[in-house]
Formats: structure tokens, C-alpha cells, sequence
């Protein structure tokens, strides 16, 4: 593995797979992994598989909700669209995530 | 909100197992193939895509894994697994299982039994309304003494006066024969304030209460009612009992009700079988001393409730004409004050130590099933890492390990409540006569208190057993597929030795204490009662239970004692107040005497007995000096009495105490001559110092209606029981005989006498004997297990010269040094444990070194023993094939 490439950080890919889904509209999982590669632009290092316990956990709290439809290649997939609950969450995660940002980013003295 | 839909998700997905786990293998399927198929858009062959594909998914069974445990709650399948895994295990090993179940059980058992025992005669509430506010009212002297009883008028003060509490009862207690259809029963009756039902929060299980209202009424038509119980065995529950007249003491009352089921009364050690109101006419139970109960209100403490009773305190102590510092009224918990709210509560130290033993036995046990596990752990090594390197977690392990000990724990549990059900009810049988309507009918049995001490026990026991072991095997690195043979880790063995140092250590504590519980009971076979208490029968009579006081008692006493007399087979027979050591009726008197050193500040109280002439003669107490009472010593004659030879000693000590005079309760009382001098005995405990000063007056000249009939004769007891009730039937049909038994047994189911010697030795031994299974199985299973550990060290030796002493010496050495490290924690452990309990034991010092030295011998030899056989066995090992099979 390239030691330049750093894991997803703890937590967060909960939140990416929100923010994918508000963004882009409803998509099957390797989607979502694709989205967020391409935004990592080759900066992390995904294993594709664990998006689905961080999608099944989603689905659990209510924030994304999943159907059966076809991907581009005719397969049956799920594919999963962002509720109402989710997008509140979402907000409020990225709010805390922020400000979470820019206190580490005070005491490390380099204000952005 | 969110976390309770993820928690019927997670429900469902448990339940619809098959179907989610279908759903995420097609989402798996498809994302490959999405994957695969772009791979193939850049150019690479369908088979190489594939593979890229998949390493870009990464682990698939990973993914699926931890997809499942998001799913459902991981732990709990795991422990599902868990269990069913670990059921298997034990079950193929039953030598092992049987063994560890048994040793826990035996454990269990004793903590079980001792529970039980205590549970209802300290724990359980009164079956009363707020039972947990419930007060009883004392007064606490100085000296240690606490009076438990007041009189009428100070019960009204308290009443009005004591504003932080409600509902204050009053119970003064009497035994009396109810006479019912020609019928007379001996029974226990409460005379109780008229608001004691509702105070209580009582109700009728059939018929009515008396209420405060109706006090009027009561006067008229004086009342009374059964308990639920008497209603039961005395009435069949016919409803015609209420409303039939009966008589209580000669006086007639109606029945009017019956008291709710299972409620006995207010004190957990009486079985009231009838109530009456406390002014009912006939009784004057208003002026007698009574127990005063009330509830503490809500919103005070207990301390701060108390500090507002000062006043009343002194006021209190005033009008007794006692120094109002010296003593403090005071209420306490009822829960807390069974069976007197005394300070000092020897019954609860008692039975505090004895589960102090039963939880040391515990203990051990778990020690004992600690080390096997250990060795078992040994066996599994390869196992355990095997399942490390199929990726099961440390915790995972421990939590396995754990749940298999939480199996072995719990089926011992269940055997061991069964044992300790059994031990309970044999216990109970050894306790005092006073307890022995509760055996049967409150039950030591089990309760929910029992229940969850029971499973409290189990949970400790679990951690106890398996939270060692558990961390131990999980300690395993890979190494161990390597070696295919176990070899023996530094640490492990440490442990092991650790354990089998506090078993010698445990046993030989519990076998010292057997052994000082052992020397008293042999004690107390020795003592010198100073009277002959073989082949005497016992007979209560009471003729002021149905009514007859002063001389129409005496003279059917009389009567009662001239036909038993003469009775075949009967060589003496006498009437006395009081049966030594059962400390029943027993009376105080002050003593002023001419001559005597009582110009001292504190008047002396010194114990007596009224008895018959033929006492002395009946008991076998020999007469130093003078003569025993005679029938010429009436009430008309000069007063007389007896003095036993520690007075005469203390009072005269120049001798010659015949013929000096001494007065009772006051210096303007008649004077009594002293005709006899008596030897001493021991009249009120084995425990008591033999030169306690203690007199006797002739029954004639100080009657009293409440006495025993002691009837020596060679013939069996039964024989005299039947014999001697008959005859009572025959001169006094309505006086019932009760407390009958022989001398002998009543003294040893006193708890004055040798109850607590008998109960202790008998509880002690068995512990011990417990304690040094444990121990002997123990030493034998690590010594047998490390010799074998060292088959192959010692196949080497062998091979290289050494002789077969050489190897049975060296396991002997390290065997003999572990039980000689035990046997001096022991003897530590056993000399702070005895001093602490030393006031349990009787004619034997705590630390008597004759025991000590006999339990350490016991505990040793065992031990060595229990290291030579394996060591032997060590001994004879096959060099050839010890090395081939390592």
C-alpha cells in the first residue's frame, strides 16, 4: 500500500456517505465508493467493502433509505437516496465537523 | 428516537436472518461486477479485472463480518454460539465438569444454608403496612443494659409526645390456656393497643378487628382474635368459630375475628396465636410493661427523630428514679433489632461468622476449580491459538472462557441450592426450642431473598473462578502450534502454586477453628454442672394461664407434684421457678443483710429460684452445710432460703453463714434465715464464672404460678412423658403440661447451654472437612500436573544417570515447599481469626497450641501425602518413551 495514502479517519465515513448521497442523488454502493474516491483524488485509501456496514448503519438510524433498481450493466442493485432525517443530520455533522476543523486548526497556529 | 429504529432493525435482522445476509451478497456481486467491468474499460483481460476487483473490495468475508455484527448485536449471537460451543466442551470432558460442579456446589451449599438461616429471622419484613419505616422504642442504660418495655403511662407519653412518629402500638406478651369446646390449649397471647390492626394496616382474613372506636364496646363484650394459623389448626377455618365464647385465663372472651393470613404477631420470634386489647377487663395487661412499636414518619431521619426525644429521655428516667445521663431512649429499626435492639447483638456476630467460614469454604473451592480450569487451559493451548490465528480476538477468547465458567458455576448453583435447602432444614433442627414453630411453617426455605443471594453468589463465583484462567489462556502466542507438546511457562506454574499455597493455607485456618469449636464441645462433656441433669424429665405447668393465682395455684401445684411423686418408677420429684441455663423466670433481688458489706454505693442484685423441698434431692445438688427446706417451712413458718457457696463466700466470708439474715428489695422487708448452704452450680450459662452468688426460697413462702416439674426416674423419657402427662390430666385436667422434654436436651438447645458449642463444632467440622477435600485435591491435581509437565525434563535426567529417588525428591522439594509456604500463611491466617472470635469458645484458649499444632500435623501430612503419590508416579516414568512422545 502506498505509504503516502492515509485511512479513512475514524468516524467520518458516515458523513461521506451522506454527503455523496446529497450531492449526487440516489446511488448504488460502488457508486458511492467511486464518488468519493474521485473527491479523495487519489489521496485515500478506501477498502470499497467497508462502505456497506457504514450503509447498513445509516439505514438503521433512518438517515438513508435503500431500493432495488438496475446499474448501468443491467444488474439488480440497491441503490440508496438520503431522507429528510439524513439531510438534517448531515447538516449537523458537517457544522460539528467544521468547527472541529478550525479549533485543531487554531491550536496547531495556522488559521485558514 | 434513531437508536430505537436501529434497535428493531437490529431485532428483525436476527430473527430474518437468512434473507439480509442474501441481500448483501447480491449488493457484493453487483459492486464487483461494476468494478470489474470499468477495469475492463481500461483495458485490462476479464480474468485480471477480476482480481483487481477484488483486491480493491478488499476482504470480503471481513466486509461480511462486520457487516453481520453491525446487523444484530454481535455479543449477543457470539454468546449464543458461545454457550452452546461451551456446552458441548463440558459435556466431553465429564470427569472434569463433574468434579468442578461438585467442588463449586459444596461451596455454594454452605453459603446457601447459612443464608437461609439467617434470611428469616433477620431480613425478612414483618408483613405489616410501611414495614420499612417501622421503630421499635428502648431504653439504653449506660451499663449496656437496654429495656425494651414500658409502661402504660410512659406508652401514652410517647404516643402524644414522640411528634415525629405514627401509629405508635403498644404489645405486652403472656402466655395463657384458651379453653375452647372443654378443650384447653397452651398459647401465646399479644395484649396490643386498640389501634394496633390499623396501625398495622391490617385486615381481617375473616370475621373483624377491633378498631380504637369501639374500646367502649369492648368493655362490655371483651373480644379477642386468633390468628390466621390457630383459626387453621385449632378450628379447621369453620366460620362458626367466630362468635363462640371461649375462655383465656378463666376470663371469657368472643371471638370475633381472624387476623390475616401468615401475620404471627409483631415479633419474628413469637407465634401469637391470639390477640386481645390491651384493656380488655380481667387481664390488668395495661399495667404491665409492654413493647412499644410506632412508625417514623416520612421525611426524618432516625438520628434526627431520636435527637428530639432528649426531653422525654430524662423526663423518663426521672420518674424511674435513675440518673437521666446514664440512659437514653431511643428507637431503632425493627428490621435491625431482632431479636432485641440491644447494642451488642451477639446473634448477628454469630451467624456473621459463620458466614464468614461458609464464604472461606466458597473460597477455596473456587480455588480449587480456578487450578483446574488452569490445567485444563494448559491442554487447550493449541487450541486457543489455533482460533487466534483464525482471527478471534483476545476478548473474544476471555468472553468464550467466561461463559463456559458461567455454565459449570450455574449448574453448580442449582446443585448446591438443592444441598444447602437440605442443610438449612438440618440446621434448623439444631436450633433453640423457641424457633422451632418456624422451621416448619415460615420455612428456611426458599424466598427471593435466597434466589438472589443465590445467583448473587453465582456471579461472584463466575468472576472469581474464570476471570484468572480467562486472561491466562488468552495469553497465548502463536508459539504454541509449534511446539506440539505443552511446556511449562514460568508464570503459569507460579499461579498454579499460588493457589495451591492458599488451599493449604484456607484448610488449615477452617480445621484450627473446627479443632477450638471440637475442645469446647469436649469442654463443656467435662463440666462440673454441679447438678445431675441425666434421667430427669421436664414438665412446664402454669395454673395462672387458665386463671388460678396465689394459693389456689399452689395448692394444685402441690396436688400435681403429690401424684407424680408417687407415680412407679418415679425416685424424686420437685417444682422450681427457674431450669438452669434456659434462663427462663429467672428472678433478681436486691440483698440488704445484717453483716453483709452493703453499705458499698451499689446495691447488689443477686439471682434466685423458688423450689420445692425435694430440689436439692430431685437435681442431685449436694448441701455444704445445714438443711434443705422442709415441709415445715410454709408460709406461716419463720422465712427461710438457701444461699449457694459463692454467696455465703462473698457475703461471710469467715464461714459460718447459717444462721445470718438478709432482707429483699428493702431494708423494711421480712428477714430471711439462712438454714443451707448449696454447692454451686451453673444457673444461667456453661459460659457463666462458677462463683456466682445465687439463693433459694421455698416455693411455699414465695409462690410463683409459672414453674417446671423436674421427675428424676430410671425409666425412659418417653415413658415418664407419657406417665407424668397423665397423671396431671387426672388432678388438673385444665392444666397443660408444655416444654416437655427431658433436662438433658433442653439444656442443649439452649443457647445459655450448649447450643452455641454443638451448632459451632458441628458447622465448623464440616467446613473443615470441606476445607481439607479441597486442599488434599488441590495439592494432588498441580503436583500430578507439574510432574507431569516435566515427563520429559525428567526422562532426560533419568536417561543422563539420575536415580529414581533423585526425581521423586525433586518433585517432593517443590511440592513440600509450596505446603510449607501454606501451612505458615495458615497459621497466621487461623491465629487472627481465632482471636478475633474467642469469646465463641469455652474452656480452650483461642490460640491453644495443642489444636494448632494437630491441625497443622492434619493439614501437613495430608498435603505430603497428597505430593507423594504423584511423586512417586514421577518416579516410575519410562525414560524411553517420555522422551519419544515430547
Amino acid at each position: 500500500m502506498d505509504a503516502s495514502l492515509s485511512p479513512v479517519p475514524y468516524g467520518t465515513l458516515d458523513l461521506m456517505v451522506l454527503k455523496t448521497l446529497e450531492s449526487v442523488g440516489p446511488l448504488h454502493g460502488y457508486g458511492i465508493a467511486r464518488r468519493i474516491e474521485q473527491v479523495a483524488q487519489g489521496s485515500l485509501s478506501l477498502n470499497q467493502g467497508t462502505i456497506y456496514p457504514a450503509i447498513l448503519r445509516l439505514e438503521q438510524k433512518g438517515w438513508i433509505k435503500g431500493s432495488w433498481g438496475a446499474s448501468e450493466n443491467n444488474r439488480r442493485a440497491r441503490f440508496y437516496s438520503i431522507t429528510a432525517p439524513g439531510r438534517k443530520r448531515l447538516a449537523a455533522e458537517a457544522d460539528h465537523w467544521a468547527r472541529t476543523v478550525g479549533l485543531v486548526n487554531r491550536l496547531l497556529g495556522n488559521p485558514s | 428516537m434513531t437508536s430505537l429504529r436501529a434497535v428493531f432493525a437490529r431485532v428483525r435482522a436476527i430473527l430474518l436472518r437468512r434473507s439480509h445476509s442474501d441481500t448483501l451478497d447480491a449488493e457484493i456481486e453487483a459492486h464487483l461486477d461494476l468494478l470489474s467491468a470499468d477495469y475492463v474499460r481500461l483495458g485490462l483481460s476479464a480474468a485480471d479485472a477480476r482480481v483487481a476487483a477484488r483486491r480493491d473490495f478488499g476482504g470480503v468475508t471481513q466486509v461480511k463480518e462486520a457487516y453481520r455484527d453491525t446487523q444484530r448485536w454481535a455479543i449477543v449471537t457470539h454468546v449464543v454460539r458461545d454457550l452452546r460451543h461451551g456446552l458441548r466442551g463440558l459435556c466431553r470432558s465429564p470427569g472434569f465438569t463433574t468434579a468442578a460442579v461438585l467442588t463449586l456446589a459444596l461451596g455454594i451449599a454452605a453459603n446457601a444454608a447459612i443464608f437461609g438461616l439467617v434470611n428469616p429471622l433477620l431480613f425478612r419484613p414483618l408483613p405489616v403496612r410501611d414495614a420499612e419505616r417501622l421503630t421499635v422504642f428502648a431504653r439504653h442504660q449506660k451499663d449496656g443494659n437496654t429495656v425494651t418495655t414500658f409502661s402504660s403511662a410512659e406508652f401514652d407519653t410517647l404516643r402524644t409526645q414522640a411528634s415525629r412518629w405514627s401509629n405508635l402500638v403498644a404489645v405486652a406478651p403472656g402466655m395463657y390456656g384458651l379453653t375452647a369446646d372443654g378443650l384447653t390449649d397452651r398459647v401465646a397471647v399479644s395484649f396490643v393497643s386498640e389501634n394496633y390492626w390499623d396501625a398495622f394496616g391490617l385486615q381481617a382474613s375473616f370475621g373483624a378487628l377491633f378498631r380504637p372506636t369501639d374500646a367502649e364496646l369492648q368493655t362490655a363484650a371483651p373480644v379477642i382474635v386468633l390468628s390466621d394459623e390457630y383459626w387453621r389448626t385449632r378450628f379447621d377455618r369453620s366460620p362458626s368459630a367466630v362468635g363462640k365464647h371461649i375462655s383465656l385465663g378463666g376470663v371469657p372472651l368472643t371471638i370475633v375475628g381472624v387476623g390475616p393470613q401468615g401475620f404471627r404477631g409483631d415479633s419474628i420470634f413469637m407465634d401469637v396465636k391470639a390477640f386481645v386489647p390491651l384493656h380488655a377487663p380481667g387481664f390488668h395487661a395495661a399495667s404491665r410493661p409492654s413493647r412499644v412499636l410506632g412508625f417514623l414518619k416520612p421525611g426524618f431521619t432516625l438520628d434526627q427523630a431520636n435527637a428530639s426525644l432528649g426531653a422525654m429521655s430524662d423526663a423518663m428516667a426521672r420518674d424511674r428514679r435513675e440518673v437521666p445521663k446514664d440512659v437514653r431512649l431511643m428507637a431503632s429499626w425493627e428490621r435491625f433489632s431482632r431479636p432485641s435492639p440491644h447494642t451488642a447483638r451477639p446473634e448477628i456476630a454469630t451467624a456473621l461468622i459463620f458466614g464468614f467460614l461458609a464464604s472461606f469454604v466458597l473460597a477455596l473451592s473456587c480455588v480449587n476449580v480456578s487450578s483446574l480450569i488452569l490445567i485444563r487451559a494448559a491442554a487447550r493451548r493449541t487450541e486457543m491459538a489455533l482460533r487466534t490465528a483464525l482471527g478471534a480476538s483476545r476478548p473474544r477468547l476471555a468472553l468464550h472462557l467466561l461463559i463456559e465458567t458461567l455454565l459449570l458455576v450455574t449448574a453448580a448453583g442449582i446443585a448446591g441450592l438443592v444441598l444447602g435447602d437440605g442443610l438449612t432444614i438440618a440446621l434448623g433442627r439444631l436450633l433453640p426450642r423457641f424457633l422451632a414453630p418456624f422451621t416448619g411453617e415460615l420455612g428456611f426455605g426458599f424466598d427471593w431473598r435466597v434466589a438472589a443471594f443465590t445467583v448473587m453468589v453465582i456471579c461472584l463465583t463466575t468472576i472469581a473462578v474464570g476471570m484468572v484462567p480467562a486472561l491466562r489462556a488468552t495469553r497465548t502466542s502463536l508459539e504454541a502450534l509449534h511446539h506440539n507438546g505443552p511446556t511449562a511457562t514460568q508464570g503459569r506454574t507460579r499461579l498454579r502454586r499460588g493457589l495451591m499455597m492458599l488451599q493449604v493455607a484456607g484448610a488449615l485456618m477452617l480445621l484450627t477453628v473446627a479443632g477450638l469449636f471440637a475442645r469446647s464441645l469436649a469442654a463443656t462433656r467435662v463440666l462440673p454442672f454441679g447438678f445431675d441433669r441425666r434421667g430427669v424429665s421436664d414438665f412446664g405447668l402454669n395454673p395462672a394461664e387458665i386463671g388460678d393465682v396465689g394459693n389456689v395455684a399452689q395448692d394444685r401445684l402441690k396436688a400435681v407434684l403429690a401424684a407424680v411423686t408417687v407415680l412407679p418408677g418415679v425416685d424424686a420429684a420437685t417444682l422450681t421457678q427457674s431450669v438452669p441455663m434456659t434462663s427462663e423466670n429467672y428472678s433478681e433481688a436486691q440483698v440488704y443483710g445484717e453483716g453483709l458489706p452493703l453499705a458499698a454505693p451499689k446495691i447488689q442484685e443477686v439471682g434466685y429460684s423458688s423450689v420445692s423441698p425435694t430440689y436439692f434431692e430431685t437435681l442431685r445438688i449436694p448441701l455444704r452445710d445445714g438443711r434443705p427446706f422442709s415441709s415445715a417451712d410454709t408460709s406461716t413458718a419463720p422465712r427461710v432460703a438457701i444461699v449457694n457457696a459463692a454467696m455465703a463466700n462473698r457475703y461471710w466470708p469467715n464461714g459460718n453463714a447459717l444462721g445470718r439474715r438478709f432482707r429483699l428489695n428493702s431494708e423494711s422487708a421480712p428477714a430471711v434465715d439462712v438454714v443451707g448452704v448449696a454447692a454451686n452450680i451453673l444457673n444461667y450459662s456453661v459460659m457463666q464464672d462458677e462463683a456466682t452468688p445465687f439463693f433459694y426460697l421455698p416455693l411455699e413462702q414465695h409462690p410463683t404460678p409459672s414453674v417446671t416439674l423436674h421427675v428424676r426416674s430410671e425409666r425412659p423419657a418417653a415413658t415418664m412423658f407419657r406417665d407424668v402427662n397423665a397423671a396431671v390430666r387426672t388432678v388438673a385436667p385444665d392444666i397443660v403440661p408444655f416444654n416437655v422434654q427431658t433436662m438433658a436436651d433442653a439444656i442443649e438447645a439452649a443457647p445459655d447451654g450448649l447450643l452455641l458449642p454443638r451448632l459451632g463444632a458441628w458447622l465448623a467440622m464440616s467446613f473443615a472437612l470441606l476445607g481439607l477435600v479441597l486442599a488434599v485435591v488441590g495439592v494432588y491435581g498441580v503436583i500430578a500436573y507439574g510432574a507431569s509437565q516435566r515427563a520429559r525434563e525428567m526422562a532426560l535426567r533419568i536417561a543422563l544417570g539420575a536415580g529414581p529417588q533423585d526425581i521423586r525428591r525433586e518433585v517432593l522439594k517443590s511440592g513440600l515447599g509450596v505446603v510449607a509456604g501454606g501451612l505458615v500463611l495458615g497459621l497466621g491466617l487461623a491465629a487472627t481469626f481465632a482471636r478475633l472470635t474467642a469469646n465463641l469458645y469455652f474452656g480452650v484458649s483461642a490460640l491453644d497450641p495443642a489444636t494448632f499444632a494437630t491441625a497443622v500435623l492434619v493439614v501437613g501430612g495430608t498435603a505430603f501425602v497428597a505430593c507423594y503419590v504423584p511423586a512417586r508416579r514421577a518416579m516410575r516414568v519410562d525414560p524411553v518413551s517420555a522422551l519419544k512422545d515430547a
